[in-house]
């Protein structure tokens, strides 16, 4: 579902859209929301690296494969999964298996 | 033993999905992990549909399915452990928060590496080759972390 969302933007990122859009062979709106949808990819990615949200939500909201998110998270250098806390007690129980 | 949709995938990826079976035997997942593994595009493809198939992973229903505010693949897993009293694959924080609540027993992903190192079924060299592997393709270990489990398989 989508909704009409009246919202004010710079002519700098009006212009970057433009060149977007003539580079993708797109128009100005999709280019925008591209950067629209990537802004949002990553800060879920963030969030899901906080432990604030699950990667399959992640997924669910984007719609998009959770093999896809793992891919941008790579690309993007977004560290998902555990955190230290979880990982040392990973680790301790890795330990105690050597 | 019960699994989400991320252990499957790491495994696909570096065409090892079999530590699993060889490990465990039976790996049980629920229909909306299937959905989130099963993907004709993606790696890993065959292996994952042909576990199925033979049956090493088998797909069962939870008959409840508690709303977690996670993934559907995660609610269903977690509810499935929950459920049959078993232990889960997870990696994503959030999900093992979750499963924690419940007390449910958490393995991850690079945990089973170690029980086959510790099982015998692979060597020393073949772990830290895997684990290398995982990282390689995304999964996450700290660099002080990663130094610590190499010194032990070194």
């Amino acid at each position: 579902m989508t909704q009409v969302q009246p919202l004010r933007i710079e002519e700098d990122i009006l212009n970057l859209a433009e060149i977007r859009s003539k580079d993708e062979h797109t128009t100005k709106t999709a280019a925008i929301k591209q950067f629209l949808y990537s802004g949002a990819e990553e800060y879920l990615l963030k969030l899901c690296s906080k432990g604030r949200i699950s990667i399959g939500k992640a997924a669910e909201i984007l719609h998009k494969s959770i093999f896809d998110l793992q891919e941008s998270a790579k690309n993007k250098g977004i560290q998902l999964g555990i955190t230290a806390k979880e990982y040392n007690e990973s680790k301790k129980f890795a330990r105690d298996l050597i | 033993m019960i699994s989400d949709a991320t252990a499957l995938i790491c495994l696909s990826k570096i065409n090892n999905l079999d530590i699993l079976k060889r490990v465990y035997s039976v790996v049980i997942i629920p229909p909306a992990v299937k959905n989130e593994v099963l993907l004709e595009e993606k790696e890993g493809y065959s292996s994952i549909k042909n576990a199925i198939e033979s049956g090493w992973i088998n797909v069962i229903e939870p008959k409840e399915i508690i709303a977690l505010g996670l993934g559907a693949g995660e609610n269903q897993a977690i509810s499935l452990a929950k459920e049959r009293k078993d232990k889960i694959i997870l990696d994503d924080a959030l999900a093992v928060k979750a499963a924690n609540a419940f007390d449910i027993p958490i393995v991850r992903t690079t945990t089973v590496i170690f029980t086959a190192l510790n099982k015998k079924i692979i060597n020393k060299k073949q772990a830290l080759s895997l684990l290398n592997r995982l990282i390689e393709n995304g999964y996450y270990i700290s660099t002080k972390d990663y130094a610590v489990l190499v010194s032990k398989l070194g």
